[in-house]
């Protein structure tokens, strides 16, 4: 009884172990079973979201009310022919939020499950058709998908995606490089014939995160490269590149490569900084990087600072005070970046030295906590606090209103009429807006006078949103 | 063995059998999901960066996850390894990204990390956002959530927002003009009870999104609001939502306001957007509107694109000279005067044949006025077309007012250097200079 008791238990172990072992193997090796696309939708969604619709929705638009997760793994698993499909319905259904809607999630989404069949997409859709989608899949795409959005920019004129001030390829490009510079590195080889190489600055600066040695050959070769360019004797007598933005190229080339130095090794990069302080490049680059390091440690930031020229002093630190932010309180554990702090950090320079870069401090400031500011102000000692008051930016043509009631309501009398009189004069394009304003405020006639007497007269107006409010 | 316990056995291995077998298929599946590990098709996978992903031996130790080089494994193994990381392995990846130095690279990989889970689960990421004690990554992931969350959730962005002191900025522009895509009364209940700055550019999309859905309730709001809500931007997105709604209501309301300043914005609006559908459309509205002052406001919308100098970047409504003068030609010429002559500018510099042919079918009369128009408006680097043009006003008395007009203002020489910048023929020369005489 007890030998065939203990070869039940025998016969059922192995049944089960060996059935388990089964499973697991299958699930392992199985290859994928060739069932249909909406088959295979149909398993995924019910998974992955029971109250989903089991295919994609029969109005196309209704896509939007759907988790992030469900149709990630609809458009993953859909043929290319279903999703182009799909894609023509959005874009033929009614213009209007819904629409909006719809393709701004199908977009986003495709460019992460699949973004070769995205940038496929692309060339087909109307050029109307293509904005929303492509602020999709720029806001959307993981690193792995950079490719494919930068391949969809150079489908577009370059003058519709970058203008004086912004470059949406160089924005997508940068944020790659930030991930993968070697994969950016080998687009940038590849698409050569597409006007790309403006773009070896952006490369520079990443790569040299990761690598800067390898990154400096690269750069010294793609130099040596470019300046066999045709020259030709200047005015002067001295050679110069026929392509006038070649030196410029080269020079962002060599400033991007120290940024990204730095951002590898902090030291070692600010050692070169200051042994090479003279250099166009390094300077450019102090642009960028002061900040960095500002945000890195603040206190090495002084130490490098200190022993550049005195007009890189100045430079590093209006780029230093870019980094303040509004919305950091002066009482936050990590308030590094806090107006407050950066002003206090300034401050540590000579006023010749953070005379440019105060303002904007200032002004954010004020902006995020003006009691706290103007206090701060009644406390210092005169003279710096005089600095502070001719540093103290003017109202702007956008909001004068606000600017001169904030000032308006300074505790410390002193304080606020030295702060209205630097308001009057510095008033610039903004003049017609003070003036206004002023003329509204309940201030004594004669006050009101005297400050219209001190705002000077400007060649330029600053037209102001409230002008078409009324 | 008795052929009863034989019967057991084999009933009781047919109940085992399966349950094992789901069993091992359940722990494979599970086994297989958490892995993560970068592709081998990864385009960095054999470089000299640093590898993402669990440790390969240990598929499931999310612990030796190196989560800052998130970016460098394919989408779909971040997605699969943050959608099955337990909160615990979500909670250490944010705390390590917190504390690492902050550089371009490493915000990089705080955006990526959470505008991943924030995709996967809206909740999770705002409260490992809002974990964050370190400024800088704070208000990284703060913002990567605000782009990431999909529409489904953005009651959870709404909330992250609720949970900020706004330190008087205005934050909520994107999600409030999302949001309302989908969901404007949502969209309006946390407007409510919001404390922070919203400033009318933000707030103008919303109403648009409500209006073109329900134009009555996002025309309530915006009457119960306060009077500064009401500014020529917010009227111009609310009009434009409620045309894609209800066209004709909605053309109707703005042309019985279209003496008031407040409603220039959207004048210029709907006439671009009728232009675009069709210009017979939006010349009847043009001439719906009640006085000439929005008239004009209207139809410089539409000639703006081609006259005016955009500075950085293309227009990216793209309007031809042709189609712009043959509009503006159907108008009243009180509308087209001023407005017409550098558009036929454009187009005879182009195509003089074409603007030549499309005035030679005008009367005669009107045919003279517009190439005064031309003439007046002729280019000062170019001046070639608009001379012609002007040279070809067949009534003389207009043809030498006009030129007069144009040359008043010039001294001998520079009329000299116009006129060779010019290239007329002999005849057109000759004639020149008989006009320039009687000036």
């Amino acid at each position: 009884v007890n030998l065939s008791r203990g070869f039940f238990v025998l016969v059922i172990c192995c049944a089960a172990g060996l059935s388990f072992a089964a499973g697991r193997v299958v699930t392992t090796w199985t290859p994928a079973r060739p069932i249909s696309a909406s088959a295979r939708i149909t398993e995924q969604v019910i998974a992955s979201d029971a109250s989903a619709a089991p295919t994609l929705p029969e109005h196309a638009t209704d896509l939007a009310g759907y988790s992030f997760v469900a149709t990630y793994r609809i458009l993953r698993s859909a043929t290319p022919e279903m999703v182009r499909t799909y894609c023509d319905a959005l874009i033929q259904s009614p213009k209007g939020p819904a629409r909006e809607a719809a393709l701004s999630v199908f977009f986003r989404t495709l460019i992460q499950a699949n973004p070769g069949l995205t940038r496929d997409i692309f060339p087909k859709l109307k050029k109307d058709d293509r904005w929303l989608p492509l602020s999709a899949i720029r806001q959307a795409a993981a690193p792995t998908g950079m490719q494919a959005v930068a391949e969809v920019m150079l489908g577009f004129d370059r003058g519709e995606i970058s203008g004086c001030s912004y470059d949406l390829l160089r924005d997508t490009l940068n944020e790659w490089g930030k991930s993968d510079p070697l994969a950016l590195k080998e687009f940038l080889d590849t698409h050569r014939t597409r006007d790309v190489e403006g773009y070896a600055d952006t490369l520079l600066l990443n790569w040299a995160a990761y690598d800067p040695e390898t990154a400096h050959d690269w750069m010294t070769r793609e130099i040596q490269r470019r300046s066999s360019a045709p020259r030709r004797a200047n005015e002067d007598g001295e050679e110069e590149f026929v392509d006038s933005d070649l030196r410029y190229v080269i020079e962002s080339m060599s400033a991007a490569w120290v940024q990204g130095f730095f951002a590898n090794d902090p030291e070692r990069a600010a050692e070169y900084i200051v042994e090479h302080a003279d250099n166009p490049a390094v300077e450019r680059a102090l642009n960028g990087l002061a900040g960095d390091l500002f945000l890195l440690s603040p206190e090495r930031a002084r130490e490098l600072i200190v022993r550049l020229p005195a007009k890189l002093q100045s430079d590093s630190l209006r780029n230093i005070s870019e980094k303040t932010n509004l919305l950091v309180k002066s009482e936050a554990t990590d308030n590094t970046t806090s107006p407050r702090y950066v002003a206090e950090w300034m401050l540590k320079f000579p006023p010749q030295t953070y005379a440019d870069g105060i303002g904007w401090v200032l002004r954010a400031w004020e902006l995020s906590n003006g009691p706290e500011l103007f206090s701060w102000m009644t406390d210092l000692p005169a003279p710096i606090r005089d600095e502070m008051v001719r540093r103290f930016p003017s109202v702007s043509s956008d909001n004068a209103q606000e600017d001169f009631d904030t000032v308006l309501h300074v505790p410390d009398p002193i304080l606020r009429t030295q702060l209205l009189e630097q308001l009057a004069r510095e008033a610039g394009s903004s003049e017609k807006q003070l003036r206004r304003v002023l003329e509204k405020s309940q201030l004594p006639a004669d006050e009101k006078a005297r400050l219209d007497s001190l705002i000077p007269e400007s060649e330029y107006q600053v037209a102001s949103a409230e002008d078409d409010s009324e | 063995m008795q052929p009863r316990a034989s019967l057991i056995l084999g009933a009781i291995c047919c109940v085992v059998v399966p349950m094992g077998f789901a069993l091992g298929r359940w722990s494979g599946s599970t086994a297989a999901t958490v892995g993560g590990r970068p592709s081998e098709s990864s385009p960095s996978s054999d470089r000299s960066l640093p590898q993402a992903g669990p440790a390969a031996k240990d598929s499931a130790d999310f612990s030796a996850v190196t989560i800052e080089n998130l970016g460098q494994v394919e989408f779909d193994h971040a997605f699969e390894m943050l959608r099955t990381a337990p909160k615990e392995a979500l909670i250490a990846w944010t705390k390590r990204l917190e504390a690492l130095p902050i550089s371009p690279r490493h915000t990089a990989a705080i955006t990526l990390f959470f505008k991943t889970v924030a995709q996967i689960d809206t909740k999770v990421a705002v409260d490992l956002a809002l974990s964050i004690e370190r400024a800088e990554p704070r208000w990284t992931a703060i913002g990567a959530i605000d782009v990431g969350a999909p529409l489904a959730n953005l009651s959870e962005v709404a909330r992250m927002y609720s949970g900020i002191d706004p330190m008087g900025q205005a934050l909520v522009g994107s999600l409030i003009s999302r949001w309302s895509l989908t969901d404007p009364e949502a969209t309006a209940r946390f407007l409510a009870a919001y404390s922070g700055t919203v400033t009318n550019e933000e707030l103008a999309p919303f109403l648009g999104n409500w209006a073109a859905r329900d134009p009555a309730a996002a025309m309530q709001w915006l009457a119960n609001a306060d009077a500064k809500r009401r500014s020529s931007r917010v009227y111009e997105e609310f009009y434009a939502g409620w045309m894609s709604k209800d066209r004709a209501a909605a053309l109707q309301a703005i042309a019985m306001r279209s003496s008031e300043k407040v409603m220039k914005k959207a004048i210029r609006r709907a006439t671009e957007n009728l232009f675009m559908d069709s210009p017979d459309a939006a010349r009847e509205f043009v001439l719906s509107l009640s006085n000439i002052a929005a008239q004009k406001e209207a139809v410089a919308q539409v000639t703006e694109h081609i006259t005016r100098v955009v500075l950085g970047g293309a227009d990216r409504i793209q309007i031809k000279p042709p189609e712009a003068a043959k509009w503006l030609a159907t108008l009243p010429e009180e509308l087209w005067h001023s407005e017409i002559g550098y558009v036929l500018d454009q187009w005879g510099f182009t195509d003089p044949p074409a603007v030549n042919a499309w005035l030679n079918q005008m009367p005669p009369q009107t045919k003279d006025r517009l190439l005064a128009e031309q003439c007046s408006a002729f280019n000062w680097n170019v001046p070639t077309t608009g001379f012609k043009a002007g040279l070809q006003i067949s009534d003389r008395e207009l043809r030498e007012k006009t030129f007069r007009e144009v040359l008043k203002e010039m001294n001998g020489a520079g009329r000299e250097e116009l006129l060779q910048k010019a290239e007329l023929s002999a005849d057109e020369a000759a004639e020149m200079q008989r006009i320039l005489k009687r000036l």
